[in-house]
């Protein structure tokens, strides 16, 4: 049987490497799948999952224990990718892909898409902030008083966002259906 | 479109879960463990320290910045000479305040974090077969810096004090060496599928460049 997860995160700290091990064998896929979905960018998922668990285990000493650890492993994975999409934006030419692109019109030749995948550019291709609150609540599953918690705005903003994201997106979809 | 007709399709979505491949799950942990082994020579609010390492050099960094911005020929749409708007320090403009130690802080963070952002980018443009001439020039910025800091850090004196610290020595000589690859790339390698290009990538990889730079990039975090 596995141990739990605080008895790995006591080894952790006193510096048993089998135990961080077990906590990133354990974690690693789903922080992994939340860095890909907010980047649709397998190399960039796996940096931002690299950054993740650098900065997690240099301060685990600071989890307290108020979330499970994966709620607190996605809250800096939020952080490391928000930031590392900022950094990569100003680098990359085409910044308008990551983040500010307007919905692709029906002349890209949506008939010949699945609509799963245009939902997935779509989402890819909200705003930062607006993007972030879609994949928490509506693909990862947290709560709103959640999302506030990891990405530090208010639950009231958080709604009004998801609400947005979610009007752009049926708009962008609608010419389709 | 109807709600439930989107509601389906985001729940189909989130029932799609994009694996991570085990033999990539293994890459990134030997990576996580090469960065979590390095000597944190940072404390924790990595102020201090990191302050001490660049004192000695930042009024040189900060000429640096300057002259490179103002020299390179199209680095970041810079005027080709200073003036007053433009918000890049010329020579005569450092002010004697901008010895406060948070400054030289935040320009060295500011310097790793625009490394940063690049290398990832490039490593990823190479990896998708991007071509990579959009890079030139702020790879040629990026390293008239790193030669600047690397060269203020050598000293003549022995007594005059210590010099760049061992572990960001270390990174910005292999920082200068993957940005001169970079530089030198001939017009007809930029092509990401050339092995001039995927080279770079890979001396990369194996010199830990972009771990050992999230190490430094947290440690100047709190600076923020």
């Amino acid at each position: 049987m596995d141990p739990p997860e605080s008895e790995l995160i006591t080894a952790v700290l006193a510096g048993d490497r089998a135990a961080a091990r077990s906590l990133y064998d354990r974690h690693a896929p789903a922080v992994y799948r939340l860095a890909h979905r907010m980047t649709r960018d397998r190399q960039l998922a796996e940096e931002f999952t690299q950054d993740t668990f650098v900065r997690a285990f240099q301060r685990l000493d600071r989890f307290r224990g108020d979330a499970s650890l994966g709620t607190w492993l996605h809250a800096i994975a939020v952080t490391s990718v928000l930031n590392g999409l900022r950094r990569v934006r100003r680098w990359r030419g085409r910044e308008t892909e990551l983040e500010d692109a307007p919905g692709s019109s029906p002349g890209d030749g949506p008939w010949e898409d699945d609509l799963k995948e245009r939902l997935r550019r779509e989402i890819a291709s909200l705003p930062l902030a607006l993007r972030a609150v879609v994949v928490l609540h509506d693909l990862e599953g947290y709560s709103h008083p959640e999302i506030a918690r990891m990405t530090g705005v208010p639950e009231t903003t958080c709604r009004t966002r998801l609400a947005r994201a979610r009007a752009k997106l049926r708009e962008a979809l609608g010419a389709f259906v | 479109m109807h709600d439930d007709r989107f509601d389906t399709l985001m729940r189909d979505l989130a029932d799609e879960e994009p694996s991570f491949p085990p033999t990539r799950q293994d890459a990134v942990w030997e990576r996580v463990v090469a960065a979590l082994d390095r000597p944190r020579t940072v404390s924790r609010s990595g102020v201090i320290p990191l302050v001490r390492r660049v004192l000695p050099f930042a009024a040189v960094l900060l000429i640096g910045i300057g002259l490179g911005r103002f020299a390179i020929p199209g680095a970041g749409g810079a005027p080709a000479l200073p003036n007053a708007s433009s918000g890049a320090p010329a020579i005569d403009a450092i002010p004697a305040g901008m010895t406060e130690s948070l400054a030289f802080a935040g320009i060295a963070s500011d310097y790793l974090e625009r490394t940063t952002g690049f290398l990832i980018t490039l490593t990823a443009e190479v990896r998708a077969g991007r071509p990579l001439d959009a890079s030139m020039p702020r790879a040629r910025e990026l390293l008239a810096t790193t030669r600047l800091l690397l060269g203020a850090g050598v000293r003549d004196d022995p007594g005059a004090g210590p010099g760049l610290d061992p572990a960001l020595r270390a990174l910005l000589e292999d920082l200068e060496l993957v940005l001169a690859q970079i530089v030198r790339l001939p017009a007809e390698s930029r092509d990401p599928r050339q092995a001039d290009a995927r080279y770079i990538a890979e001396t990369m990889d194996h010199r830990d460049v972009l771990p050992r730079l999230h190490v430094f990039l947290a440690d100047a975090r709190p600076l923020r």
